[in-house]
């Protein structure tokens, strides 16, 4: 029993069945230029560059999917991150695996091994309230760190470990990465997404806005949270192993770099905290600029300065994100035209929020 | 008759202050029951108690047949019972429709439903007359209507009964009223209630029977009519001097 | 061994003290404005150049130039407070304030990097060779003058919070914010001056980690690591558990590297915290964080 098509465009007009027709093209469409992207842009430094972001994308929908649904600000994903390489970079030698397109099949596993990690990690973690939440975090990274350079039995400590190079001339080898990398994006994004539109995610976020409430509701805020960074690990492991084949060997100041989470973070919270398409625009917009500005600046730190200075700039004027904010300009604006083109008066605006949520059918009687 | 939720000796102390002592009442099935006392009486903590976010001293909290003292909030809700905040919670970020989504999610009895558990948030929606504003944010509404979708969203859970601290707090005098009809309503319908009010008129309009609180124990309980009179309630509100607002008949209605 | 684990036991006492006074500069930012300065570690190894600017080419011996640096950096601190936190807005105000500090920290380590390139330096003075011979031990004079210095700030700083109206006044604000406000402390006041607190004694800590150690603006990250674990240890928001804490875990960290061996003293440092959470989720003191009304 839908509403009348106006009175739900009066409810939410960026949720009318066009809109969402239009969303829809407009995935598929970037979908598309994603795959043929490496064709038409053949030179290896732009594509490298590309691969990068792609990781990034993976990487921060994965850390999203976590702390902004749960709201709890972890900065630590750079251990699941390290752990996947590790993990790829051990099994690709223990099974003295010929390099090769077949080596990307050890990248689901190293995803689940990370997975495996976030379990203990995750436990203790969630033991504690917020504030201490994040702090944990990042003492369990430095542990990883360190244990990278100590535990030289597994990880060949700093003198790292080498992995597999493959044959492949130079035109096409970054291109077999990218589509790797594209492949485990598409996966976050799609994880991320239909985590967002679930009761799952639902509960999620009510922990998010009120977890001793939800608590109190039945909500297993335990159990959801762990099952959402292992789940956020997986993807990170993930985006990890790809990472380490592409460099040929790895090392643990690399696995484990301390700046990872600070940027996944941040292109979170650039593209818009919570939302799906948030850290995709924030991974877009940051990684080339960063990869740019590394390679335009080096040894200075004039890049560190200018990294610095935007976080603070989107923090200060864009708290929303750029997602969210555009999805309520876009809203006023139609909102504004529907006003004048019906006699209803518009209903109030609501706060900024995003239009990525499940369609909902308006059934219900009228009142 | 075994009462549907009962306390009995309720001890509890935070550092010096003794906020509960000796506190034992029972809420029979099918009741709507009020909490009435002074400030500082003890209320919330005993309803802290109850629903599992505080852990008393010592004593029992039943519900039924059931010793359910020590027992967590999320473990009180799957045993049926609900509760509302004297300062309303909602889950301020998502929508009406997804408010009560959440609180449907939470109990496993509900989880059999959940091939039509939508159409019965839309329902409950409606039933507190909020459905034009299912898909607004609950952060952005006003303080009444964040109390009728708190409400809305313990009742998604089909609690056998329901806690309310203060339902009639801080909202118009009109609002006051649906709300007591909403609670007449889902009485009728087989709620049993337990509610913490300061607004006389509204416990005594809806309320079967009163516990009077005081200092931490409840010093007197019956009919509404009983309580009104008893000495030593007006004691303890009133320290001795009369009160026009417990002696005077009640106002037609 | 049992005079290496004495001499390490005396070394984390020493190390600890200094470790303690930063800690006790973050742990009460925290409780007065419930957010985590992440730019606390790469302050005190902005304390570490000025003394450093200051000792190799105006020759002041780098205690006395504390007489300078630490008014600076508490203007500096207070310069913070002002331009970036206090605009942060309530909701979320901790999860955000650790990204804002963490992004003032980069910035301060990239201009650092500018200016001083990424060498690393070291803070030179007659106390830092020597060392005082006593009871078999040999004891750096650095470390003892540094632990003089950090007891002697940190009974400034109870004799300031305890005796003074705004010492008090944080105090307040710390135990309820919203209390303090309503009886009238100026709560920006308040605010300005903890954050120049943490930072001033930032220039102390960084000048005596400077002379005791070679650093470089990457420094940053491993101190804040630290500094961040002992804060959490002792429990968020209290001075005397960041005491305990910074001392307990610098004596198990040199303990273990004389016991076990020096590669797993750091990771050591770490895993205290780990353990202890475990066991006490909310630190060695700290306050169990409040349920529903």
């Amino acid at each position: 029993m839908a509403q009348p098509e106006s009175a739900q465009a009066a409810a939410d007009p960026l949720n009318t069945s066009m809109m969402r027709n239009s969303r829809r093209s407009i995935v598929l469409a970037a979908l598309a230029i994603a795959v043929a992207f490496p064709f038409v842009f053949t030179n290896p430094a732009v594509t490298s560059i590309a691969m990068f972001t792609l990781l990034f994308v993976g990487a921060s929908s994965a850390w999203n999917m976590f702390s902004g649904y749960t709201g709890y600000m972890a900065l630590g994903n750079a251990v699941f991150y390290g752990s996947g390489a590790y993990f790829f970079a051990n099994i690709t030698d223990h099974l003295h695996m010929k390099s090769g397109v077949g080596l990307f099949a050890m990248v689901p596993l190293a995803g689940l091994f990370a997975g495996l990690v976030a379990l203990p990690v995750g436990w203790l973690a969630l033991r504690t309230r917020r504030h201490t939440f994040v702090v944990i975090t990042i003492a369990i990274f430095f542990i990883f760190q360190l244990l990278a350079y100590n535990l030289t039995a597994i990880t060949n400590g700093s003198s790292g470990m080498q992995l597999p190079i493959p044959h492949w001339g130079p035109r096409t080898y970054n291109t077999y990465f990218y589509m790797a990398a594209l492949v485990v994006a598409v996966i976050a994004i799609v994880v991320s997404w239909g985590l967002r539109r679930s009761s799952f995610g639902l509960e999620l976020l009510a922990i998010r806005d009120d977890e001793d409430r939800a608590e109190g509701l039945g909500v297993k805020t335990t159990r959801n949270k762990l099952a959402t960074l292992v789940l956020a690990a997986i993807m990170t492991g993930m985006c990890g192993a790809v990472y380490a084949y592409y460099l040929g060997s790895i090392y643990p100041p690399f696995a484990f770099e301390a700046i990872f989470d600070i940027t996944i973070a941040l292109m979170a919270f650039l593209g818009g905290l919570g939302t799906v398409a948030g850290p995709v625009v924030g991974a877009l917009i940051i990684e080339p600029m960063q990869q740019y500005l590394t390679l335009r600046f080096t040894g200075g730190g004039l890049s560190l300065i200018l990294f610095g200075a935007l976080f603070l700039i989107v923090i200060r004027f864009l708290p929303e994100g750029i997602v969210p904010s555009l999805g309520g300009l876009l809203r006023k604006r139609l909102r504004a035209k529907a006003a004048v083109h019906s006699s209803a008066p518009p209903t109030p605006p609501s706060g900024a929020r995003v239009a990525t949520t499940g369609p909902e059918v308006s059934g219900g009687a009228m009142r | 008759m075994t009462a549907l939720l009962e306390v009995s000796e309720i001890e509890k102390h935070f550092g010096g202050l003794q906020a509960v002592t000796n506190c034992s009442f029972a809420v029979e099935e099918g009741t709507v029951t009020g909490l009435i006392g002074p400030n500082g009486s003890g209320k919330t903590t005993i309803f802290n108690v109850i629903t599992g976010y505080v852990q008393a001293d010592s004593g029992t909290v039943r519900i039924g047949d059931r010793d359910v003292t020590g027992t967590g909030p999320g473990g009180i809700c799957a045993l049926g019972l609900g509760r509302t905040f004297q300062l309303t919670r909602v889950f301020a970020r998502l929508t009406l429709l997804e408010n009560i989504r959440v609180g449907s999610r939470g109990v496993p009895r509900a989880k059999r439903k959940e091939l039509y558990s939508s159409q019965r948030c839309h329902e409950l929606l409606d039933f507190v007359g909020l459905t034009r504003l299912a898909n607004e944010q609950a952060g952005s509404l006003s303080y009444g209507q964040r109390k009728l979708v708190e409400l809305a969203t313990v009742l998604a859970q089909e609690p056998r009964v329901v806690l309310l601290d203060e339902p009639a707090g801080g909202i118009n005098p009109t609002l006051i009223g649906q709300m007591a009809d909403r609670i007449r309503e889902l009485n009728r319908q087989g709620v049993t209630f337990l509610v913490v009010e300061h607004n006389m008129e509204f416990v005594m309009g809806i309320c079967d029977s009163v516990a009077v609180m005081e200092r931490g124990s409840v010093i007197a309980f019956g009919k509404p009519e009983e309580v009104r009179n008893d000495p030593r309630v007006l004691d303890a509100y009133l320290g001795g001097a009369v009160d026009d607002e417990l002696t005077q008949p009640e106002e037609p209605r | 061994m049992g005079t290496e684990i004495a001499k390490a036991v005396v070394d984390g006492v020493l190390t600890g003290g200094v470790y303690a006074l930063m800690a006790a500069g973050l742990t009460l930012i925290f409780g007065v404005m419930q957010i985590i300065n992440i730019a606390q570690g790469i302050l005190v190894i902005l304390g570490a150049y000025l003394s450093y600017v200051l000792q190799v080419h105006l020759h002041i011996d780098p205690f006395l130039g504390l007489i300078f640096t630490m008014p600076l950096m508490f203007v500096v601190g207070v310069g913070i407070e002002w331009g970036f936190i206090r605009r942060l807005k309530t909701q979320n105000r901790t999860a955000l304030s650790i990204l804002v500090t963490f992004a003032i920290a980069i910035v301060l380590e990239g201009i650092l990097t500018q200016f001083f390139s990424a060498d690393l330096k070291g803070i030179n003075a007659w106390y830092v060779e020597k060392s005082l011979h006593l009871l078999g031990f040999y004891l750096p004079y650095i470390y003892l003058f540094g632990f003089a210095l950090a007891v002697v700030l940190l009974a400034m700083l109870y004799v300031f919070l305890y005796r003074t109206r705004t010492g008090m006044s944080i105090r307040a604000s710390v135990q309820n914010r919203a209390g303090a406000e309503l009886v009238g402390i100026n709560i920006n006041r308040v605010s300005a001056t903890t954050f120049g607190i943490g930072a001033a004694v930032t220039a102390a800590g960084g000048m005596v980690f400077g002379a005791t150690n070679s650093f470089n603006p990457n420094s940053g990250y491993d101190l804040i690591s630290r500094l961040l674990v002992i804060i959490v240890l002792g429990g968020l928001g209290s001075i005397g558990g960041a005491l305990v804490a910074a001392v307990v875990s610098l004596v198990i960290e040199d303990v273990t590297a004389v016991v076990w061996s020096p590669v797993w003293a750091s990771t050591m440092f770490f895993a205290v915290l780990v353990v202890v959470l475990v066991v006490r989720p909310n630190g060695l003191f700290g306050r169990q964080e409040a349920r529903v009304q």
